[in-house]
């Protein structure tokens, strides 16, 4: 679309103010959160009655909240590099590999996300007890990878399907062994799907509360449980604060990323597709 | 981050199991666990979720762990999902459970729970009798008493009676528990004997006459709520300004200035439910458990109970101060029921109960 | 997904390539995904009695499960609020992406990174924020009140409306980012030459760039569906016994009842389902509308 011949057109029109609002409704809850861990009252309450920034203060309140962000932070970055990885491998297979039932794998490994996860927490603590690695951080790490793996294999599959595979015949051509191959073209074109997908994984993987309740026991815990506990006996606005903050953080990561490598515009754009470079439109 | 530094805080008893390499996973494993063969000086607990497991890890545990050495480590979950805890883990459980009196006759006759040691437990000898449950099956620490609070602004005047839920100018404005919480199956026997007239130790065994009664709540536009965080903030706000709710889970609150007030004196009485701690078969930590037990039913810690939680203690010198006494009123009218048998017919309940409101 | 494969070793080498490609994975995934799912399913067909049944085998759960009216009450209403979820989703996030493939680069990186963002708070604080916003007394009543769209506040929480709402809000990034990323692979010359023959921008629209989005739009859906029909924390937050999905009756029957046999076979009955209607859905697309997926 000619932005500049179409733009004034009442589609057009249409379509910026449909997007204006999305957005506006995606960002509401966090604006919300945000507001209301400024609030002075002891309860909960939009708009506030008055302001304040105890509640930041009161972070620290918070059940071993440190050991929460520590665990959290290794188990969703471990989850999210191994998830991508593995999809890596399962993306290969499925979109450039001569896979018979290719459809059925494929609906194997991204079902996870339909099975309700209380099923899959109380058979695998199951599992994990009678192995002997329950309630270890590893045999959290596993139940989170079960269920974050879906998403890098999709953006994945996404990306790879839509890159060309005529680069690599011609790399092979030309005399490439497959490995070098793999490193300078196929992996390059790999790259909006593997950020895209270890950016879900590991979101998935932080905020994770189902699986992560059955898993843990002792010194292991996560931060969604620690909230989710704080809420049950307090009713300030202390978990308010807290999320606020630490979603500032990840979101000062993901800006800066940005800045330094590109990530986000990269994670859906791509250099070798059929439609050409796109980033700079 | 060194993922090692972590490991040496790691889960206490389950890796002994070293010598069972059944799959390349626990080999490759091995090396990261760094625990001893013997889980010393490590206590798994699990706590009634909300403000009860909030006093003792505020109070009991940092003394605890200055007397023994050992560390505690606390989760957080309610009765219902303690036993079905306890049923997956019944070779790794926990060292000790906290759940009311609900859970225990029927984790005790699965086996899954090992009666206490009293001649190891001195202070068991200073428990009110009604404490000690189910042949020290479960020690009590705290009488839980269920009743009916309401939002000061948008009610006016206390309510007298449970029997007021049903008025038809409360119509809307009234929630109840859902039948997953034991105050749930306390709606079920206390509405039977509304129906019935009959006194609670008799009615409560007429589930089905309690059913149909409760039932005409449905079309009152009665709402259930599906946990705490919700029947918080029905109460806190005056969306619901009737909600039956667990002192404990609210009255700290109350002395902060919350609109929020209990019924003390109900016509057909309060609901008292004893919750205490309770032991799972298998558990390997039996010295440090008993001292926790010991330690949660001294007088000190039992105090606590009364200026903290404003409840009924289970010592039997900690008589309630006065605070206590205006939130949980004269105390004579509270009532216990038979779990025996409600929780042996609670699966039919909860059936009767889903087809209705679920 | 391409057809024309391209192989990155020679034919002879292929077998192995793809057990050294898939061997990881699918060693997770049959270790911690597979053997205990069929243990629950052998859980599900164990026979209440043992030595009950056929070959050991008892439909019996199954058969509970079609007579169960909570089950059978919670099965309709999860399917029918996946179904609302997805398509209110779709209504929403398909006209964002079309904005954001017109939108300057800072712009799109902006919101972009607001997609994530949002991914990156607390479900649960959102949630309980949800529960205060949408309450009786709370912003959006008092809001809609101000503006006179109603006269008395309007009951929203506890009930399938509040659980809808949150879980559209949830799925938005799920569904937004495959059709976005589809949307830049068409090329602008055929929208192009298809306003210069004459075509008003809505039948571009409807005529080219929505079959050529497809792929995208058909990831999209499938996955803010099963997300919809597994969502257990936020129907829990939002939503009243009335109204609980079929993730919370399997936890019921779990953790309350401790019935495993009878939970164990919701989750596979939910799990069927859930597979077939997407299986149908795939070959819907693929014949009607003719997209590779």
């Amino acid at each position: 679309m000619r932005r500049s011949e179409l733009v004034a057109h009442p589609l057009e029109r249409l379509i910026a103010i449909a997007g204006w609002g999305a957005m506006l409704f995606l960002l509401f809850p966090v604006v919300f959160t945000t507001v209301v861990s400024f609030g002075a009252g002891e309860l909960i309450e939009f708009p506030p009655a008055g302001w304040s920034l105890r509640w930041y203060a009161h972070i620290g309140e918070i059940h071993r909240v440190g050991a929460a962000v520590l665990y959290s932070l290794l188990i969703a970055t471990c989850a999210g590099v191994l998830a991508t990885l593995l999809a890596i491998g399962v993306a290969l297979c499925l979109v450039r590999l001569p896979v018979p039932g290719k459809a059925v794998i494929g609906a194997l490994v991204t079902s996870p996300v339909a099975v309700p996860i209380v099923a899959l927490g109380i058979a695998l603590i199951q599992f994990f007890i009678w192995l002997g690695i329950s309630f270890t951080w590893y045999s959290l790490l596993i139940g989170h990878l079960v269920l974050v793996i879906a998403y890098p294999v999709r953006t994945l599959v996404a990306s790879l399907s839509l890159s060309n595979p005529a680069l690599e015949e011609a790399a092979a051509s030309l005399g490439a062994r497959p490995l070098t191959a793999f490193f300078t073209i196929t992996l390059p074109q790999m790259k909006p799907g593997l950020i895209s997908g270890f950016l879900f994984a590991f979101l998935i993987s932080f905020d994770n509360y189902p699986i992560s309740i059955f898993l843990v026991r002792g010194a292991l815990t996560v931060l969604p449980i620690e909230v989710f506990n704080y809420i049950s006996q307090n009713f300030d606005p202390t978990p308010a604060a807290f999320s606020t903050i630490y979603t500032l953080l990840l979101a000062l990561i993901i800006v800066w990323a940005e800045r330094r490598w590109s990530i986000i515009s990269l994670s859906v754009a791509s250099e070798g597709g059929p439609g050409g470079k796109r980033s700079d439109r | 981050m060194n993922p090692k530094s972590l490991s040496a805080h790691p889960a206490p008893v389950s890796v002994t199991r070293r010598s069972v390499l059944r799959t390349g996973a626990v080999g490759l494993a091995a090396p990261w666990v760094a625990s001893p063969a013997k889980a010393s000086g490590q206590l798994n607990v699990v706590l009634n979720q909300g403000l009860l497991a909030k006093l003792w890890i505020d109070e009991l545990h940092p003394a605890f762990e200055k007397a023994t050495g050992a560390k505690v480590n606390v989760q957080q979950s309610v009765t219902a999902n303690m036993l079905a805890m306890l049923k997956t883990q019944r070779d790794n459980p926990p060292d000790l459970m906290q759940f009311s009196e609900a859970g225990v006759f029927l984790a005790a006759e699965e086996g899954l729970l090992r009666p206490h040691n009293a001649k190891n437990i001195a202070n068991m000898a200073m428990l009110r009798p009604a404490f000690r449950l189910a042949e020290d099956f479960s020690a009590g620490v705290i009488d839980a008493v269920h009743t009916l609070y309401y939002n000061t602004n948008a009610q006016k005047t206390r309510p007298a009676a449970w029997a007021e839920m049903w008025d038809a100018a409360n119509a809307r404005r009234i929630a109840i528990p859902p039948i997953t919480w034991n105050s749930g199956v306390r709606m079920v026997t206390t509405a039977a004997q509304i129906a019935t007239g009959k006194p609670m130790k008799d009615a409560q065994y007429d589930l089905e006459a309690g059913m149909r009664h409760l039932a005409k709540l449905k079309d009152a536009g009665a709402v259930a709520y599906t946990g705490a965080p919700q029947a918080i903030q029905m109460l806190q706000s005056g969306q619901v300004p009737l909600v039956p709710f667990y002192g404990i889970f609210i009255n700290p609150v109350l002395d902060k200035g919350a609109p929020i007030a209990p019924a003390t004196t109900l016509r057909e009485g309060l609901h008292g439910e004893v919750v205490g701690l309770n032991m799972p078969a298998k558990a390997r930590n039996l010295e440090l458990a008993e001292v926790y037990v010991n330690m949660s039913l001294s007088k000190e810690f039992q105090s606590k109970i009364d200026s903290v939680l404003r409840a009924r203690s289970a010592h039997r010198d900690v008589n309630p101060s006065e605070r206590t006494r205006e939130l949980l009123g004269p105390g004579d009218n509270i009532l216990y029921a038979d779990w025996k048998f409600l929780s042996k017919n609670r699966a039919k309940l909860t059936d009767m109960w889903n087809n209705v409101f679920g | 997904m391409t057809e024309a494969v391209a192989p990155l070793r020679q034919r002879s080498s292929t077998g192995l390539a793809v057990a050294c490609l898939l061997g990881p994975a699918a060693v997770l995934l049959i270790a911690f995904y597979a053997i205990p799912f069929l243990r629950m399913i052998a859980e599900s067909l164990a026979p209440a009695n043992a030595g009950a049944g056929w070959m050991g085998m008892s439909l019996e759960h199954f058969d509970r499960l079609a007579s169960s009216g909570r089950v059978q009450r919670a099965f309709t209403r999860t399917l029918r609020i996946s179904g609302w979820v997805t398509l209110i989703t779709l209504v929403i996030s398909f006209p964002l992406a079309l904005y954001l493939v017109r939108a300057g680069r800072t712009i799109r990186t902006a919101f972009l990174i607001a997609l994530f963002v949002s991914l990156a708070s607390s479900l649960i604080v959102r949630n309980y924020g949800w529960l205060v916003t949408l309450a009786d007394a709370g912003p959006l009543n008092r809001l809609l009140i101000a503006l006179g769209f109603l006269n008395a506040p309007l009951r929203m929480v506890y009930s399938e409306g509040a659980t809808i709402v949150a879980l559209v809000h949830y799925a938005i990034p799920f569904m937004t980012l495959p059709i976005f990323a589809a949307l830049l692979r068409i090329p602008p010359s055929l929208s192009d030459s298809a306003a210069s023959l004459g075509a008003p921008p809505w039948r571009v629209i409807r005529d080219v760039i929505w079959p050529l989005a497809m792929p995208g739009v058909f990831g999209g859906v499938v996955l803010t569906f099963a997300l919809s029909m597994s969502a257990f924390v936020t129907p829990l937050m939002l939503g009243s016994p009335a109204t609980a999905m079929i993730s919370q009756v399997a936890a019921e029957q779990f953790l309350v009842q401790l019935a495993f046999p009878f939970g164990s076979a919701i989750v596979v009955a939910l799990v069927l389902i859930t597979f077939l209607i997407v299986v149908v859905f795939t070959l819907l697309v693929r014949k009607v509308f003719r997209a590779q997926v």
